[in-house]
């Protein structure tokens, strides 16, 4: 187990040095920053200046060997927009962030994980063919336009949840949080709801194939042979085995989630990490668009290692190799 | 043998309804057991003889539907039994054990868990140490050597024998008045197959539970059971004591299924079939189901189906013509 952990982290950082260079290569192509830090009117002379004095004249090995120095050290280098540390920024908004992914993850596992169930257990039933169109329906509906409909029925006509903003927050172990906060929690509901909508449709779909194959296996017979009463069978005994792929999906969409809140935190103005991405993007901003893709790409390989550790809990005949 | 019946099967109809039609899976159907008594239930496969198993647990999938006039089981009649009740005999008063061993355990419990699972639902004033004393006790019963370690084990970690013997193990925890073992032993090599079938006999003799053996091997049965019905195409063909099926027996199929069982002192190049095939259940004969395949065959098998009849006491077969042999001649083997 240690073996396989050290085994683990050791392509962990393989992947990230590889994700750097790829990082720093595109960042390289979309545009000069010289020209977003000279002022309007600088001449030939001081632009020249300027890109010896920021190292931009080196070779693109040196500058990378520069960039991956200072990126150990924890230095994405200064945003050029806000002249502050870009990781630091990040860091700040990555609270906001983490809180309305974490929303909406529990919201796909308490919506999907039944609702997949029940379907795969009663697959004839009304209800469940009903889910299952709605499900269709959630996939296919793209989440930009659910999330400016529901601004639209909820804030404008019903006038009943906020728009937009995150609202008050209280520090809870000395990180910000809203949903703890009095009122804070109106705030979170639509874009979260957004945000789960696509990955609850998926999971559901998911989790009901899983049920429905694992419900013809011979154990589940057995099982029912021995007495075990049907809600037993289904989330003690099949839901157990159609885990695996709905745990692999689910990392992989915690990850999606993270790295593209993106256009739910654009629609609802959410101040997390991807509003900051985007406006960074418009600024040609490159220390936050760095470091921004450096921290996705950590949250993707952490969350897949929990994921693969997750595998031998539920089951035992998966050896960590 | 003047004990009441265990349970009493009358007109037991299970019917899939499909697209293609109605199966009569399992067709008017009346047998009955003795507390502690062991019956085989032979056949070809797809004559009904597992389908009747899990008819009497109500374990059928739609499209099934089973009808009985009456499963009379220790007083109680399990036709009239929801779900919620048959949930409670199930694993309690009529365990079963399956056919393949390889797949009837859940692979992601331990075999401690799987064990339990049934005292917890059945059992509930045990508590956690008697729970697990009486698990290690069963494994121990069964055979399995250090039952201590091998409770904590994961299904993948035994081999098919081992785990058939876990499955006993699991039937027999709450002390059931019947188990129902469906073809127990096919899935398993031959060496191991005459030890779990021994050691089932013993384990069921010595809990006085009786036992209803579903099996394809005549062989296999006439040393395990009292008692013996022989079914062909969801239908009863014969029923009656061990002695009087395999040594007096009426019908011509069960003399087909005999014949086709190789014999020691016989020096032969090829053993005897039946011939023919088991008819499509979609598309049965009008008169006996087993008319095109009788050697034996007249002009009203064709067109009218027999009825079960007395032959002897307690020896019953659904013939027109059944063979009727003297003692004498049955006694030579």
């Amino acid at each position: 187990m240690i073996k396989y952990v050290i085994k683990r982290f050791a392509q962990m950082m393989a992947v990230l040095l590889i994700v750097s260079v790829l990082v720093f290569l595109m960042t390289n192509f979309i545009g000069d920053p010289v020209d977003m830090l000279v002022p309007e009117d600088a001449t030939l002379e001081e632009i020249e200046a300027a890109r010896i004095r920021l190292g931009l004249n080196k070779p693109l090995y040196v500058q990378y060997a520069i960039f991956l120095k200072s990126v150990l050290h924890g230095d994405f280098g200064k945003s050029y927009t806000y002249g502050l540390p870009a990781m630091g920024l990040i860091v700040e908004r990555m609270p906001a962030t983490l809180e309305l992914v974490a929303v909406a993850a529990a919201l796909v596992l308490l919506i999907a994980i039944p609702l997949g169930v029940y379907a795969g257990a009663y697959p004839k039933r009304a209800l469940s063919k009903f889910i299952m169109s709605g499900s269709i329906l959630g996939i296919s509906l793209p989440s930009f336009w659910m999330g400016m409909m529901m601004i639209y029925i909820f804030a404008v006509i019903f006038r009943c949840l906020p728009a937009s903003g995150r609202g008050d927050t209280i520090p809870v172990l000395g990180v910000q949080l809203s949903i703890f906060a009095p009122g804070g929690i109106r705030y979170i509901i639509l874009p979260a709801v957004t945000l789960a909508l696509t990955n609850t449709a998926t999971m559901i779909r998911l989790t009901r194939s899983g049920i429905l194959e694992n419900m013809r296996q011979d154990y589940i017979k057995y099982a029912r042979a021995k007495g075990v009463p049907a809600k037993a069978l289904l989330f003690g005994h099949a839901l157990k085995n159609a885990l695996v792929p709905v745990i692999t999906v689910f990392g992989l969409d915690l990850g999606n989630m993270v790295a593209f809140t993106t256009i739910t935190e654009t629609i609802f103005a959410w101040p997390g990490m991807g509003k900051l991405l985007i406006d960074a993007i418009n600024k040609s901003d490159r220390p936050i668009i760095v470091a921004y893709l450096m921290a996705a790409a950590c949250m993707f390989v952490v969350l897949n290692f929990i994921v693969d550790i997750l595998y031998t809990l539920i089951d035992p005949r998966i050896e960590l190799r | 043998m003047s004990e009441k019946n265990l349970l009493e099967v009358k007109g037991l109809k299970t019917y899939f309804h499909t697209f293609k039609g109605v199966v009569k899976a399992v067709d008017d159907v009346s047998f009955e057991i003795k507390p502690g008594e062991i019956l085989g239930i032979v056949g070809e496969s797809g004559s009904g003889k597992s389908v009747t198993s899990f008819s009497l647990l109500k374990l059928v999938e739609p499209p099934g539907v089973v009808e009985a006039e009456q499963i009379l089981f220790d007083g109680k009649d399990l036709t009239r039994a929801g779900e919620k009740e048959m949930t409670k005999i199930r694993g309690k008063d009529i365990s079963m054990v399956f056919q393949d061993p390889m797949t009837s355990l859940n692979p992601l419990y331990t075999i401690q868990k799987q064990m339990e699972e049934v005292l917890i639902l059945h059992e509930p004033g045990m508590s956690k140490a008697q729970r697990k004393e009486r698990c290690i006790e069963l494994l121990s019963a069964v055979g399995i050597p250090n039952p201590k370690e091998r409770l904590r084990e994961y299904p993948n970690q035994f081999s098919g024998g081992m785990r058939q013997r876990v499955i006993i193990a699991i039937a027999l925890a709450t002390n059931p008045k019947l188990l129902i073992a469906d073809e127990p032993t096919t899935a398993l090599d031959v060496t191991i197959q005459e030890q779990i079938l021994k050691l089932m006999k013993k384990l069921v003799r010595e809990n006085h539970t009786a036992l209803i053996l579903i099996t394809h091997d005549l062989a296999v049965v006439s040393r395990m059971v009292d008692k013996i019905n022989v079914m062909y195409c969801g239908k009863l063909v014969e029923t009656g004591t061990t002695e009087d099926v395999i040594k007096r027996n009426a019908h011509p199929y069960t003399e087909g299924l005999l014949n086709s069982i190789p014999k020691l002192y016989e020096d032969r190049e090829r053993l005897d079939f039946i011939p023919g095939m088991v008819p499509n259940m979609f598309d049965l004969p009008a008169g006996c189901y087993f008319a095109p395949r009788c050697k034996y065959c007249q002009e009203i098998c064709r067109s009218q189906q027999p009825q079960m009849r007395e032959i002897a006491p307690g020896h019953k077969a659904a013939c027109h013509f059944p063979l009727i042999r003297e003692k004498a001649e049955g006694e030579v083997e």
